[in-house]
């Protein structure tokens, strides 16, 4: 019995080779064998196999398993179903881009964008797919696009604010500090939580502009949260400068530790880096 | 005992899910058992990973049930709960003892069904549309993008911020009271921490316990501390400086009321002594020593609690008073921000599910039609829904005010039931010219006088979180069954016409997945008084 269930195992997994490689815990592979073992015993067909892994995924999107979801979705991709793939390209695109794996993205983007040309869609999946075509680029969104295009795109809100952030990244790997401060000095509404403190702090800092630290108040009345926040680390780093002190090399590093968990951050570092 | 063998019950109340179908009538899913096992292993999984960070390796003892006694007794509720079932024709729930701190006022053997979420009882007065129980920061402002507003359609990510809210409210035990004090010498900068912290308690108006002074007067003479007081907690003597360390100025009958010191959140332990003996309290979540306040120690443990209940597991919050006070530490915020984006975005993968079992759209737009005004039969339909599922305000059901848990809605596990909303814009040939999508929170129903239905909403774009939320400052307003008036809406882009908008089904996997972890909470932290069973009648 257990030789019989062992085969079967091998068999499955001869027919799954994977599109990406992506990595996960052992144990979540474990699971997925003894799943994998059950379900042969009780004759499933690929369709079924295929719907298991999307639950699967769903379930780990749900539970911000991101690394466990993109991986449940790459299996689910090994099996010859009929169904429109394009949905769970576009998943994938998304969930590699807000967990920071770019390269991953840029090439499951190739995949989604034939699965997208096979057929007519929505309004929505349209700006969507202009939106992604941006953000797996180190472009402006601008250099990208046509107006057109543009146009159609800014039309869909939650579209058009990843693009915003994407291209507030783009300046910061230019260093073109002056035009983010420019943004945020020109929005009236821009300095009023600390995420968007610390950006305006920083780029007012590099842009060299007089500026009064929005962070700094909560710097003081929270000293213990910059061991772990990368928003206070960056103001503890603000402050020596706007002292006349240089900034410490170790608040440096601590960010750059600190930023693993926050992948869609990591575009701070480069910034903070610059403070040097 | 392995690994294996413990979780062959941590995952008891699973069929959750199928009973959200039968509850809300959203219809069969094609949920399997195997769906739920892959949960499982990647809560296990996740749960070993933190273990793993904290002591650097990894054994059994870490996973929620590590007493062979519990993992027996979870096979007897594993028996007790099928049997049950059968009994009744195999659908309803077999009700399991509980511990009371889970819910106020209820004995041991109370009826708390996973199945039929009646636990979330226990949350209802953190559900309760107050802004102790919101976040502090709002969706508009963004903790969560970092980047300025297509204006006026600001946030962005309105459902993440209501999940993470919803999250924060189902699954935190707060324990305000609960703290730990290590040895202390007065004077000491180890004292002179642990004296801060107790300032910031006071000033955040809960309970705190000074340790080697007698009153505030004497805390006021050590300069460091007040310079703390006046500088980081912003309290302000004028020209009374000098007075300010004295307990007379302290004890001022305007003094003790500006100051609130009348309120009986004060303790002076231990005025004389210069050694002040520790007080170790456990983490009911670990049963480990808690750290002091104030320490880097502590705000880990925080993060780390924070970060378990973003993923959906129930934890205690020593210290913490509500999910605003929570929310306001800058740290926490930065994780609760995440996974706000990151809950938006699984929400989105709800909505165009792949395996096409998604609950329903919150926020997809299928067409422009979605942005056209609501006609009379869909408007009747959110009237007799509002009725049905939501309290009365101002009225017996919904008593402002009103103690705790008295606001308890009783139509539904939550207080408040998700809504979509479509704004759309219209360009100047009356086309749709931008998808306006918004998601708020329907706490009540408002009947006026002329016959409109308000529905009360909390709307995480607000500005202003800590005005009045339970006072219906919010609402969309529909007009009288056969009017041709358009409905409206009072909030964020208040002015815009209305498109469709509609009550959403709760997240059966957030509200089934919680559900069952608060079970489990209770039960583990609860193991010593409901495992004596003395007051058990069941």
């Amino acid at each position: 019995m257990h030789r019989l269930i062992l085969t079967s195992i091998v068999i499955i997994y001869a027919c799954c080779a994977n599109a990406y490689e992506i990595k996960v815990d052992p144990l979540i592979k474990e699971a997925e064998r003894r799943i994998l073992s059950e379900m042969q015993s009780s004759k499933k067909t690929p369709e079924d196999y295929f719907k298991t892994y999307l639950h699967a995924a769903e379930e780990a999107v749900r539970i911000s398993r991101i690394q466990e979801a993109l991986y449940f979705y790459n299996q689910a991709l090994s099996y010859d179903t009929k169904s429109d793939k394009f949905s769970i390209y576009s998943q994938m695109v998304g969930l590699s881009l807000f967990s920071g794996q770019k390269e991953l993205g840029i090439k499951i983007y190739s995949d989604y964008e034939k699965e997208y040309s096979k057929k007519n869609r929505s309004s929505q999946n349209q700006a969507e797919y202009l939106m992604y075509k941006v953000l797996t680029t180190n472009k402006l969104h601008s250099e990208v696009l046509n107006k057109e295009e543009i146009k159609f795109m800014m039309k869909d809100s939650q579209v058009s604010k990843p693009i915003f952030q994407h291209d507030i990244e783009q300046y910061f790997n230019r260093s073109e500090f002056e035009k983010i401060y420019a943004l945020y000095k020109n929005d009236g509404r821009a300095h009023t939580q600390m995420d968007d403190q610390i950006i305006y702090d920083l780029t007012s800092i590099l842009a060299k502009q007089k500026h009064q630290l929005h962070c700094e108040s909560k710097f003081r009345e929270y000293p213990e949260a910059q061991f772990s926040s990368y928003s206070m680390t960056i103001c503890g780093m603000l402050i020596q400068v706007q002292n006349g002190q240089k900034p410490n090399k170790q608040d440096l590093s601590r960010l750059q530790n600190i930023l693993k968990n926050f992948p869609r951050k990591k575009f701070l570092y480069s910034a903070a880096q610059k403070l040097f | 005992m392995s690994c294996n063998d413990q979780q062959a019950w941590q995952g008891v109340p699973s069929s959750n899910i199928h009973s959200e179908d039968v509850i809300f009538g959203t219809g069969q899913r094609a949920y399997t058992q195997q769906y739920s096992a892959y949960a499982e292993a990647m809560r296990i999984e996740g749960l070993a990973r933190s273990y793993r960070a904290r002591h650097g390796h990894i054994e059994c003892a870490n996973l929620p049930v590590n007493d062979p006694s519990l993992v027996a007794l979870g096979g007897e509720y594993i028996i007790r709960e099928r049997l049950s079932r059968e009994s009744s024709g195999g659908a309803g729930c077999r009700c399991i003892p509980m511990g009371e701190s889970c819910i106020n006022g209820t004995c041991f053997c109370n009826e708390i069904c996973p199945n039929h979420h009646g636990i979330l009882r226990g949350r209802a007065n953190q559900m309760a549309p107050t802004a102790a129980n919101g976040l502090v920061f709002t969706n508009s402002d963004s903790y969560n993008g970092s980047v300025y507003h297509t204006y006026p359609m600001s946030g962005g990510f309105c459902t993440g911020h209501n999940i993470v809210t919803k999250k924060l409210q189902m699954l935190s035990d707060f324990r305000p009271n609960l703290q730990s004090r290590p040895a202390l010498t007065k004077g000491t900068p180890g004292w002179r921490q642990y004296m801060k912290a107790q300032l910031k308690r006071f000033k955040n108006k809960i309970n705190s316990e000074f340790v080697g002074v007698t009153g505030f007067g004497e805390i006021c003479r050590d300069p460091e501390l007040f310079q703390y007081l006046k500088s980081d907690m912003g309290f302000s003597f004028g020209g009374d400086e000098e007075f300010a360390k004295t307990d007379d100025y302290w004890n001022l009958p305007r003094n003790r009321e500006l100051f609130g010191l009348n309120s009986g959140r004060l303790e002076f332990i231990s005025p004389t002594l210069t050694n002040i003996p520790a007080k170790i309290v456990k983490d009911p979540d670990t049963d480990s020593p808690l750290p002091s306040e104030g320490t880097v120690e502590y705000q880990r443990l925080l993060e780390e609690k924070t970060r378990n209940i973003m993923h959906g597991l129930p934890q205690t919050l020593p210290g913490v008073p509500d999910i605003k006070t929570l929310s306001s530490n800058p740290a926490l915020a930065e994780i609760m921000g995440e996974q706000i984006a990151l809950d938006w975005r699984a929400f989105n993968t709800l909505e165009e599910s792949p395996s096409g079992d998604a609950q329903g759209s919150f926020l997809y737009v299928k067409g422009d039609d979605e942005m056209n005004p609501m006609t009379a039969t869909q408007m009747s339909v959110i009237r007799t829904q509002s009725a049905a599922q939501l309290p009365r305000f101002p009225a017996e059901t919904y008593p402002r005010g009103a103690s705790p848990g008295e606001s308890w809605n009783e139509n539904g596990p939550f207080q408040t039931m998700t809504m979509s909303i479509r704004m759309p814009e219209f360009n100047s040939k009356g086309g749709v010219s931008n998808h306006g999508r918004h998601s708020v929170e329907a706490w009540a129903q408002h009947r006026l006088p002329n016959g409109n239905m308000r529905i009360c909403v909390r709307d995480p774009n607000n500005d202003q979180p800590s005005a009045t939320d339970d006072s219906c400052n919010n609402y969309i307003e529909l007009p009288p069954e056969g009017s041709s008036s358009e409905p409206t809406y009072s909030g964020i882009m208040a002015g815009r016409r209305l498109g469709k908008f509609n009550f959403n089904s709760h997240n059966p996997g957030l509200i089934g997945s919680s559900t069952t972890r608060i079970v489990a909470h209770c039960r583990k932290v609860n193991r010593d008084r409901f495992r004596g069973g003395a007051a058990c009648t069941d």
